[in-house]
C-alpha cells in the first residue's frame, strides 16, 4: 500500500463522509423535532432514487438537476405523509414503539410501490460523469463521487444557513432542545413539526437521488443505508448536526479502510457492527437516550 | 371478557378455558388420518412452523415488552445447526434440540449489549445484529455462503411426520406461553413492560427477566427454523436469515394481537394460510398489504385481531342489556373502554 | 440505621442518619435535591461519592431491585402503577417480587387484598390501575410498595395533588405503617403536614443540608424560614 494508494483511500472516505451525512440528516431533524425514529426513510430514500433515475431516462435531465427537484417534491410529500399518518401518533418526549412501527409499516408501502412501478431489477443512472475521473497530482478522484460530495455539502450549507438564520429554523431548534417550553413560548408546535417532517423527507429524497448516482438501487435499495444513518446519528449523539457530519466521517472512513483487512463481501457488516458498538460502547455521548435525565428534586 | 379480567387471572387457574383449543387440537391431529393431501399438509406444517415463532416471539415482543426486529438470527442459527447436525449423522430430534439450544446462547450474546437499550434503539439494534450475521453467514464457505446449505438424509421422506413435529412443536409453544402468563415469571415480563424502572423499583430483576424471556423465545424459534430445515432440506442465508423473515416473525403476532396469546396463533394462522394464496395470487402487493394492515393496527388498534374481537365481543354484551337498566354497569364499562383507549395510546 | 451520603451535582456532602422506627420529613424547595436523595438511596441512581449504609451493611450503589430486597423501598413524585394491570396485580407485583414469603395464589390473593384494605382502594381491585384517579394511583403506588415489605420505607411526595380530606387519610396510612413496624421518610411540600406527624425533619436547600431534627427546633429556624418565605 503507497502512500498514494492510502491518500486516495482517505479522499474516497471523506467524500463518502458528506454524502452519508447529507443522508443522515433526515433521519436527525425528524427525530430531534418529533421524537419518531423514521424507519420509512429508507423508503423515501428509494423512491428519491427512482425519482432522479425517471427523470434522467425520461427527460434526459442532469441527475443533480432531478436532484435539486427532489427537494421540493420530497418536501410536499413528507407534509402530506405527515397530514395522513403521522399527526395521529400522540406526541412524547421520548421515542415511542407505536412511531417506530408506524413507520416500519409505512416503509413496507413504500418498498411494494417501488416493486410494483420498477420491479425488483437493479438499475442504475450512467452519464458521461460517472466514468470520468479527474487526475490531481497522485489522487485520482472519480467526478462522479465529488460531484455528489459538493451537492451534499452544498445541501448541508443550506440546511445550517435555514436553521440559524431563519424563523422556522430557530423554531426547530427551540423544539429540539424542549417541545413542552416551544409551546410556551408562541411556536406553532404541529406546523412546525410538520415542515420538519417535510423537510426531512425532503432530504431523504434528494439523498436517495445522490445515492443513486453513485450506486445501482432496486426497491431494497433504503436498507443497508437505513443501518448506516442511525449508525452516523448514533455516533454523532442523536441531536447534533455536527454530530452527524462527525459520525459520517468517522463511519465512512472505518468502511473505506476496512478493505484492507476484510473481504470485500464481509463489508456491509461494518455498518450494522458499528451499529451496535456505538450504541453499546458510547454511553457517554448518547447518555441522554439511553438513559432517562437525571430529575433533580 | 374485558382485559381487566383477563389481567388478574395471574394468581388463578392458568389453563382456563382450555375446551376450544383442545378440541382444535384434536381435530389437527387426527385430521391427517382422514387423507389431507400433499399440499394441505405442507401448508398446514408451514403454519405450525409460524405459530411456534408468533408465540415464541410473543413471549420477549408481547408480555416483555421488547420488541426485536432480528429473530431471523435464531432462526437461521437454528436451521444451520439442525442441517449440520443431521448431515452429521445425529438424530434429528436431538438437532432440533440442539438448534434450540444454538439459538438460546446466541440469545444471550445478542442480549447482554443490547438490552441496555429502551424500545425503539433496542429494536434498531437488533436489525443492525441480524443483518451483520445474514452478511457473516453469506460469506461463510464452511456452510456453503450464499449457495445455502442442503441435508441429506437417509431414508424416505414421510410427510406427515413433519406435520406431527410442527404441530408438537406448536403445541410447546402454546404450554409455555401459557405457563408463562400465568406465573411469576410472567407478572414481572408484564411489569417490565409496563414501565421498566418501576417494575425494577418493585424489585423485579430486569435485566435476567429479559434475558430469560429472550432465551425462551429464542430456542422456540431456533427449534422451530431447525423443523423447518429438515423438512426444506435445503437452506440458505437470504431466506432464513433475510430481514423479511424479521419481519414476518414480528407482523404475525402484532397483526394477531401482541401480548395475547391467541394473538400469535391467530397471526400465524393467518400469516401461514394466506401467505400460500398470496404468493400464489398477488405475489406484488403482500407487502404493502402488511404494510397497510400494520399501520392500520398501530393507529386504530393496537391489540390487534383479538383487540378487535374483544371489542366486539364487550359490545355484543353490551347491547345485549338493555340500555338504562343497570347505570353502573354501563358506566363501569365505560370506564374500561376508556382504559382500553388510553392503554391504546402506549404501545 | 446509619447513612451517610456523600456528594452529587443535585447534593452536596448531605449526610444523615436515621433510626429505626419512626418518621422522617425531608423538605426542602424545589430542586433542592430530595428526589436524589431517594434515588440515591433506593438504589435508581448512584452517588459520585459517599456511602449509604443499611443495617450495618454498605449498600450504596446497588440496584433498585437489590434495594427492595435488602428492605428499602420507594413511591414515585408521579405515580408510576403498571396501567394495564388491575389494581390487584399491580399490588400481586409488589408481594411477589418483595421480601414477604407469600406461597401459593390464594394466599398471595389474600395477602393483596389485605394491603388494598389498608390503603382503602377494597373497591377497585379489578380495575385496570391507568383508570385511577391520581389520589388512588398514588394510594396504590403505596401499596404495591408496602407489598414489599419494607423496613425502610421512602415516600416521595404523598400528598401532591389530594384534597385536605384525602390527605389527612394518607398521613394516617403513614401513621399506621410506621406503628406496624415500618421506618418511614417522607418528602412533602405541605408543612403542615410534616409538622403534624415527624419525629425529625430534615431540611435541604440547593442540594445541601439545610437543617435537621424535630419539628419544633425546625419550624422556629430563622435560616429555614428564609429558605421558605414566599411558600405555603
Amino acid at each position: 500500500m503507497s502512500a498514494a494508494d492510502l491518500l486516495n483511500l482517505l479522499i474516497a472516505a471523506l467524500l463518502l463522509a458528506g454524502t452519508y451525512a447529507a443522508m443522515s440528516v433526515g433521519m436527525t431533524v425528524i427525530y430531534g423535532v418529533m421524537k419518531i425514529v423514521n424507519l420509512a426513510h429508507a423508503g423515501f430514500m428509494m423512491l428519491g432514487a427512482y425519482f432522479v433515475y425517471e427523470l434522467f431516462s425520461r427527460f434526459r435531465l442532469d441527475p443533480l438537476v432531478g436532484v435539486l427537484l427532489a427537494f421540493p417534491t420530497f418536501f410536499l410529500i413528507g407534509v402530506a405523509v405527515h397530514w395522513l399518518l403521522v399527526r395521529w401518533i400522540p406526541a412524547s418526549d421520548q421515542p415511542t414503539l407505536s412511531s417506530l412501527l408506524l413507520m416500519f409499516g409505512l416503509w413496507l408501502v413504500l418498498q411494494n410501490i417501488g416493486y410494483l412501478v420498477w420491479g425488483n431489477s437493479d438499475r442504475s443512472i450512467l452519464t458521461p460523469r460517472t466514468l470520468l475521473t479527474l487526475h490531481i497530482g497522485p489522487i485520482n478522484v472519480p467526478a462522479v463521487r465529488l460531484v455528489v460530495f459538493l451537492a451534499a455539502a452544498g445541501s448541508l450549507a443550506a440546511l445550517e444557513f435555514a436553521l440559524h438564520k431563519t424563523w422556522f429554523g430557530r423554531s426547530v431548534r427551540a423544539l429540539m432542545q424542549n417541545r413542552y417550553a416551544g409551546r410556551l413560548v408562541g411556536i406553532n408546535v404541529e406546523r412546525t413539526a410538520r415542515l420538519t417532517f417535510g423537510l426531512g423527507i425532503a432530504f431523504a429524497g434528494a439523498a436517495g437521488g445522490l445515492l443513486a448516482m453513485l450506486y445501482s438501487f432496486s426497491p431494497d435499495f433504503g436498507r443497508a443505508f437505513l443501518i448506516r444513518a442511525f449508525v452516523i446519528i448514533v455516533l454523532g449523539g442523536l441531536e447534533s448536526f455536527s454530530g452527524v457530519a462527525i459520525g459520517a466521517t468517522i463511519l465512512a472512513l472505518v468502511e473505506t479502510f476496512s478493505i484492507l483487512v476484510l473481504p470485500a463481501g464481509y463489508q456491509p457488516a461494518i455498518a450494522f457492527a458499528l451499529l451496535v458498538v456505538a450504541l453499546v460502547v458510547l454511553p457517554g455521548g448518547v447518555a441522554s437516550l439511553l438513559t432517562k435525565r437525571l430529575r433533580l428534586a | 371478557m374485558s382485559s381487566a379480567a383477563e389481567s388478574s387471572g395471574f394468581a388463578r387457574v392458568r389453563f382456563r378455558g382450555a375446551a376450544p383449543p383442545v378440541l382444535l387440537l384434536s381435530i389437527l391431529i387426527v385430521l391427517p388420518l382422514f387423507g389431507l393431501g400433499p399440499n394441505w399438509t405442507r401448508l398446514l406444517f408451514v403454519t405450525f412452523v409460524w405459530i411456534t415463532t408468533s408465540l415464541a416471539w410473543n413471549v420477549l415482543g408481547g408480555f416483555a415488552g421488547q420488541v426485536s426486529f432480528g429473530f431471523a438470527v435464531f432462526y437461521g442459527l437454528g436451521a444451520y445447526t439442525a442441517a449440520l447436525s443431521i448431515n452429521a449423522g445425529i438424530n434429528p430430534y436431538l438437532a432440533f434440540l440442539l438448534a434450540g439450544i444454538t439459538a438460546s446462547t446466541a440469545s444471550l450474546l445478542v442480549g447482554l449489549p443490547t438490552f441496555r437499550l429502551r424500545g425503539p434503539y433496542f429494536a434498531i439494534a437488533t436489525i443492525g445484529v441480524s443483518e451483520a450475521v445474514r452478511v457473516v453467514m453469506t460469506n461463510l464457505a464452511v456452510t456453503g455462503g450464499a449457495s445455502g446449505y442442503r441435508i441429506v438424509e437417509h431414508g424416505a421422506f414421510r410427510q406427515i411426520d413433519h406435520y406431527y413435529t410442527a404441530l408438537g412443536l406448536a403445541g410447546v409453544a402454546l404450554l409455555v406461553s401459557l405457563y408463562i402468563r400465568g406465573s411469576k415469571f410472567g407478572l414481572g415480563l408484564i411489569a417490565i413492560r409496563e414501565d421498566e424502572e418501576a417494575a425494577a423499583d418493585a424489585g423485579v430483576n430486569p435485566f435476567t427477566y429479559k434475558l430469560s424471556a429472550h432465551a425462551v423465545a429464542a430456542a422456540l424459534t431456533g427449534i422451530a427454523g431447525g423443523v423447518f430445515a429438515r423438512y426444506a432440506a435445503y437452506i440458505h442465508p437470504h431466506g432464513v436469515f433475510a430481514f423479511h423473515t424479521s419481519v414476518a416473525i414480528l407482523l404475525m403476532p402484532i397483526i394477531g394481537g401482541i401480548g395475547t396469546i391467541w394473538g400469535p396463533v391467530l397471526g400465524g394462522a393467518v400469516y401461514g394460510l394466506v401467505q400460500e394464496e398470496l404468493i400464489a395470487n398477488f405475489p406484488q402487493i403482500h407487502l404493502l398489504l402488511y404494510g397497510v394492515f400494520l399501520i392500520l393496527i398501530i393507529l386504530f388498534e393496537p391489540g390487534g385481531i383479538v383487540g378487535l374481537l374483544r371489542k366486539l365481543f364487550r359490545w355484543i354484551e353490551k347491547a345485549r342489556r338493555d340500555p338504562g337498566d343497570h347505570p353502573t354497569g354501563a358506566s363501569r364499562d365505560q370506564v374500561l373502554w376508556r382504559a382500553g383507549r388510553a392503554q391504546r395510546r402506549e404501545l | 440505621m446509619t447513612k451517610y451520603f456523600g456528594g452529587l451535582a443535585a447534593l452536596k456532602d448531605v449526610s444523615f442518619d436515621v433510626a429505626a422506627g419512626g418518621i422522617y420529613g425531608l423538605i426542602g424547595p424545589n430542586g433542592a435535591g430530595k428526589t436524589t436523595l431517594f434515588g440515591i438511596i433506593a438504589g435508581s441512581l448512584a452517588p459520585t461519592s459517599g456511602t449509604v449504609s443499611f443495617h450495618g451493611r454498605d449498600v450504596t450503589g446497588v440496584k433498585s431491585f437489590q434495594a427492595v430486597r435488602a428492605g428499602i423501598a420507594r413511591t414515585h413524585q408521579i405515580s408510576r402503577p403498571f396501567k394495564s394491570l388491575s389494581v390487584l396485580d399491580n399490588v400481586t407485583v409488589g408481594i411477589r417480587f418483595g421480601r414477604g414469603r407469600v406461597h401459593g395464589s390464594a394466599n398471595v390473593r389474600r395477602e393483596a387484598e389485605r394491603i388494598l384494605e389498608l390503603v382503602g382502594l377494597s373497591h377497585s381491585t379489578a380495575l385496570p390501575a391507568s383508570t385511577l384517579c391520581v389520589g388512588d394511583q398514588k394510594r396504590l403506588e403505596l401499596a404495591r410498595t408496602l407489598a414489599a415489605k419494607p423496613d425502610l420505607l421512602l415516600c416521595d411526595e404523598a400528598c401532591s395533588g389530594l384534597t385536605d380530606n384525602e390527605m389527612v387519610s394518607v398521613l394516617e396510612l403513614l401513621c399506621r405503617i410506621c406503628r406496624l413496624g415500618t421506618t418511614v421518610v417522607f418528602i412533602e411540600h405541605n408543612l403542615k403536614a410534616i409538622f403534624s406527624i415527624c419525629d425529625r425533619v430534615l431540611v435541604l436547600n440547593f442540594g445541601e443540608k439545610l437543617a435537621e431534627g424535630p419539628p419544633e427546633q425546625i419550624q422556629n429556624d430563622p435560616s429555614v424560614i428564609e429558605a421558605y418565605i414566599g411558600k405555603t
